[in-house]
């Protein structure tokens, strides 16, 4: 992966902004957990009640509450709250209950710690009277305690005993307050939230209504927060998409560029199958892998950590339940992949075989029916076609492990959140809705976990591919461009010329060429014969500098070609190959390949000279038939004619034919050869032949033996001096013909 | 034969004007029929497959209403605690804990069985289908390989019926999971409160359009791009 980190360098912008988003994204996810928990201890738990320190309360309610507060809380809410007259109608509305009575309405400029610290005399004062009653009626039987019903204590019925605890002793009311105070902090605050209730309940305030704005209040800002959640996230998932679409992009045209660079060398050493899926599918998988990399393993993190906190902002009690399911899910992913990571590569190893096997069978499917062996060969495919059923069997299965164990992973966590969870409530410290948060904060600390090692699963897949691109990208052409480019030489334009030519292929110990020298002049043919393995193609390819000579020089135009530009090179030369190449587009298309500008005179001539005019005009179309992808709606002959009509057009001082002739019929060879002969009278042909009639008029004849030159000169001279070629030839030729050559 | 090959291999279905459809499956129902036929002899294999499916996925649903009566004992509980006459009942948390262990365990395991017998039916099915092609390579007129090239039988044999193993694994096994926790989560939610699971009801059109309108636009480019990609392999 970090071999083609250049390439990631033009999207920083975009990924620190995508960044930034999921930062947002996992804040307002994070957040979410947080409201449900208010919804669940506030609207639910307390009616939607917010704080202990009432709004609003009757005089009653008031001189009861601070008789159970010290002298100094007493004296601190004089001036907190302010008093309102019975006859006063301004809170008429808000509070019905100002109709009986004079009631204290809490001052609205307050700051929140203020309103804290009455909280925390309400709530204290609230469990003292709770403790004070407890304490009275240990000691006499006939006082009743109000609060037995918890959702609503009768406020009224303190009231009338109120004359009475005016009586209880200072010292038992000291007593209860410091029991109070040892109290938890959210039970005191829980048993406050039942007194204001009483109180609102007194002023006529409707407390379902109360429960129902809260609630709908605080399902809102969800709402809210959800949809800025998703809005960032989509901007996510767009700015993920351009920044993988934008570097698979670069990386396909930089490869494809690579590649067009390549010489013959480069391509022996990676096949064209294997280019294509680099190009296509392993940038696609890179593609991907970005996409996934901004939206998963940055988001995961974020969330895991993120959630870490705010759970324990509500209790640090919990935070050992996940470590253990994290440490679980470690384990288990650990030991599956022990299991399971060998076999998956030998499924690759299997499937390769498999590949070999049927790959045989289908080039061989001639010899395979002529011999009988489809048995044999059905056998064979068995063998590895069961194997890797075995395999994938044992991988599947253990890898079906997975899921099962991780839901019960999770649903275990869940149980034992609730069981520890329970002990902190029942110790008052916790609270249920806080529980219910800590649940989902700790499923998604275990799922960011499961992301982040899912995302080190699948890295080493991305980063195999991501090592076969750079292979191809950070391949070194064997084949430069010279610093210096020579002028070529005016007064030898068209020669060729061989001087002491050695080649072996790179990294092959034999010599394919030795100590080749000859010249090839303008105007003449120079045919280059041999048998099959000889090394004829790979002579002429030395000439298009496809391949670097090992030793010894290749002149074209009286310069060497490693001090040509290879735009100039090729420029000079029309070369049509063994197999003729067509590329999809139309016939016309295809003709003009090397010449954009030729005219459609110059086209039908070369068609014609070709030899393909007879066909091309049989086509509805003409030159605008279509060439399929690979040429496979023209022959063999067809192609090579076509081919040949292409190097033409190109109009160049110097033709290559590499046995481009032996898909002809003798007649349409023949033919071809004396049109090309008018046509090219100027031009320097090179034609490599295994047909002695294709060759017999040239100039010049070099015969080729095991890289060696066993002879040149005309067909009559060789048909004297040279053995090889007299076999050659009098294995083609009949008795009269090579006679007669002999003769002259 | 010059001019037949000219044509794409796969028939446009319906033909969408101009667009050439990628990689569509000449005759859908047909080839589902030969697929389902092909998986006949596994008749047995899935039913089991079906039942552990939905035997896994009921205790999966009935888990969460249980563990709601935790969250409801817990906070009776709390609610007695204000009022000062009592505390959480951990008796009977233990045992709903308990009762949830053994569901949690049962779901696991027959989910597990559940993917063992699938996998077992899926690779002997591409072992079948795998074997399938390679004699029929032996039985095939030579003809048909002049018209496809070896790369192209080849991927048959790997790549696509690797993907046919992958999706008939999940397919199946996600078909019967997700009716049989729609079913179940439905009547869970009605049973737990109706209205509510009205509401959740409601929104699903909503987010169905949704989906379908962005799946409507985006299809076009996954098209596209498949095309494109294509366009690049041409090129070498």
């Amino acid at each position: 992966m970090l071999r083609l980190s250049k390439y990631y360098k033009p999207f920083i912008r975009s990924i620190l902004i995508a960044i930034l988003l999921l930062f947002i994204q996992a804040m307002c996810d994070l957040k979410l957990p947080d409201y449900m928990s208010d919804i669940v201890n506030i609207g639910i738990q307390s009616n939607g009640i917010e704080q202990v320190a009432p709004e609003a309360i009757s005089e009653n309610g008031f001189e009861l509450m601070k008789r159970f507060m010290s002298e100094e809380q007493k004296e601190s809410l004089e001036g907190y709250y302010i008093k309102v007259d019975q006859e006063d109608t301004q809170y008429a509305e808000l509070y019905p209950g100002v109709e009986n009575t004079n009631i204290y309405v809490l001052d609205k400029t307050l700051e929140t710690s203020d309103i804290e610290n009455i909280s925390n005399s309400f709530a204290l004062a609230s469990k003292t009277m709770i403790n004070t009653m407890t304490l009275l009626s240990a000691q006499t039987e006939n006082i009743t305690i109000p609060t037995e019903e918890t959702e609503d204590i009768e406020v009224n019925k303190i009231y009338e005993i109120m004359p009475m605890l005016e009586r209880i002793p200072t010292e038992t009311i000291e007593q209860a307050r410091k029991e109070a105070e040892t109290t938890p902090e959210s039970m005191l605050k829980s048993v406050g939230l039942v007194f204001t209730q009483s109180f609102y309940h007194e002023l006529g305030i409707d407390s379902s209504k109360m429960q129902n704005t809260y609630i709908v209040k605080t399902g809102l800002k969800m709402l809210g927060i959800c949809v800025i959640g998703i809005v960032a996230a989509i901007l996510v998932g767009f700015s993920g998409s351009k920044i993988g679409a934008g570097i698979g992009r670069t990386l396909r045209n930089d490869v494809f560029q690579k590649v067009q660079s390549f010489s013959s060398a480069e391509f022996n050493n990676f096949s064209a199958a294997s280019l294509i899926t680099r190009t296509t599918n392993d940038i696609t998988q890179i593609q991907n892998f970005v996409v996934m990399m901004v939206r998963m393993l940055a988001y995961a993190p974020i969330m895991g950590i993120g959630s870490l906190i705010m759970m324990s902002q509500k209790t640090t009690e919990l935070v050992w339940t996940i470590a253990l399911a994290c440490g679980l899910i470690i384990v288990l992913i650990v030991f599956l992949f022990k299991v399971v990571f060998p076999k998956i590569k030998m499924v690759q190893k299997l499937t390769d075989k498999i590949n070999l096997v049927a790959k045989e069978s289908l080039s061989g499917l001639m010899v395979v029916r002529a011999f009988g062996t489809q048995k044999y060969e059905e056998s064979r495919f068995d063998k590895i076609n069961s194997q890797v059923m075995k395999t994938n069997k044992f991988i599947n299965r253990s890898m079906g492990m997975m899921m099962p164990s991780m839901m019960f992973i999770m649903n275990g966590l869940n149980l034992l959140i609730l069981w520890t969870g329970a002990d902190a409530i029942a110790n008052s410290q916790l609270q249920v809705g806080d529980l219910m948060a800590v649940m989902q904060y700790g499923i998604e600390v275990v799922m960011s976990f499961l992301f982040v090692s899912m995302i080190f699963i699948m890295f080493p897949r991305a980063s195999v591919s991501a090592n076969r691109i750079a292979e191809v990208l950070e391949t070194e052409n064997t084949i430069h461009d010279p610093e210096n480019i020579e002028k070529s030489d005016s007064d030898k334009k068209g020669y060729v010329e061989f001087k002491n030519v050695t080649f072996q292929y790179p990294g092959a110990d034999e010599k394919v060429l030795e100590n080749i020298t000859f010249t090839a002049k303008p105007g003449q043919t120079t045919a280059i014969i041999g048998a099959t393995g000889s090394g004829k193609s790979t002579l002429v390819n030395l000439i298009p500098r496809l391949f670097d000579v090992s030793s010894g020089e290749v002149l074209v135009n009286g310069v060497n070609v490693k001090n040509m530009a290879q735009f100039e090179l090729h420029n000079q030369i029309g070369y049509i190959p063994q197999k003729g190449n067509l590329l999809s587009g139309t016939i016309e298309s295809n003709l003009k390949y090397g010449n954009e500008e030729a005219k459609q005179e110059l086209i039908e001539k070369c068609a014609s000279i070709a030899q393909a005019t007879e066909f091309i005009e049989s086509k509805d179309e003409m030159y605008q038939a279509p060439i399929s992808q690979g040429a496979k709606n023209v022959s063999g002959g067809q192609k090579q004619r076509l081919s040949i009509a292409r190097a033409l057009v190109k109009n160049s001082p110097i033709y290559v034919f590499d046995d481009s002739f032996s898909a002809l019929d003798f007649k349409t060879d023949s033919k071809l050869r004396g049109a090309l002969k008018t046509y090219s009278k100027d031009s320097t042909l090179i034609i490599v032949a295994q047909r002695v009639s294709t060759i017999m008029n040239a100039e010049q004849i070099i015969v080729l033996n095991e890289g060696k030159i066993e002879g040149i000169g005309t067909h009559e001279e060789l048909l004297k001096n040279c053995p090889t070629y007299y076999e050659i030839a009098s294995s083609q030729l009949s008795k009269e013909e090579l006679e007669n050559g002999r003769k002259e | 034969m010059a001019e037949k090959n000219n044509q794409p291999r796969r028939g446009p279905m319906g033909g969408g004007p101009g667009i050439r459809p990628v990689e569509k499956a000449k005759n859908f129902k047909g080839t589902l029929k030969k697929l389902l036929q092909y998986l006949g002899k596994f008749k047995m294999m899935i039913g089991i497959v079906i039942i552990c499916a939905i035997i896994s996925t009921i205790f999966n649903i009935v888990g969460p209403k249980i563990l709601g009566n935790i969250t409801t004992e817990i906070y009776a509980g709390v609610m007695q605690m204000i009022a000062g006459t009592g505390g959480i009942n951990f008796d009977e948390i233990r045992r709903i804990v308990c009762i949830l262990l053994g569901i949690y365990i049962i779901s696991a395991l027959f989910s597990y069985i559940q993917s063992f017998v699938m996998v077992g039916v899926g690779q002997k099915f591409t072992y079948s289908l795998r074997k399938g092609i390679s004699e029929k390579i032996n039985r095939l007129p030579i003809r048909y390989f002049d018209k496809k090239t070896h790369g192209e039988v080849l991927s048959y044999i790997t790549n696509d019926i690797d993907t046919i193993a992958q999706n008939l694994n999940q397919s199946i096994t996600q078909l019967i999971t997700s009716i049989t926790t729609v079913i179940g989560i439905l009547i869970m939610m009605i049973s737990i409160s109706w209205q509510m699971a009205l509401v959740a009801v409601l929104v699903l059109p909503v987010s169905l359009v949704l989906v379908a309108t962005v799946i409507s636009k985006s299809q076009k480019y996954f098209k596209a791009q498949q095309e494109y990609l294509g366009h690049v392999n041409r090129t070498y």
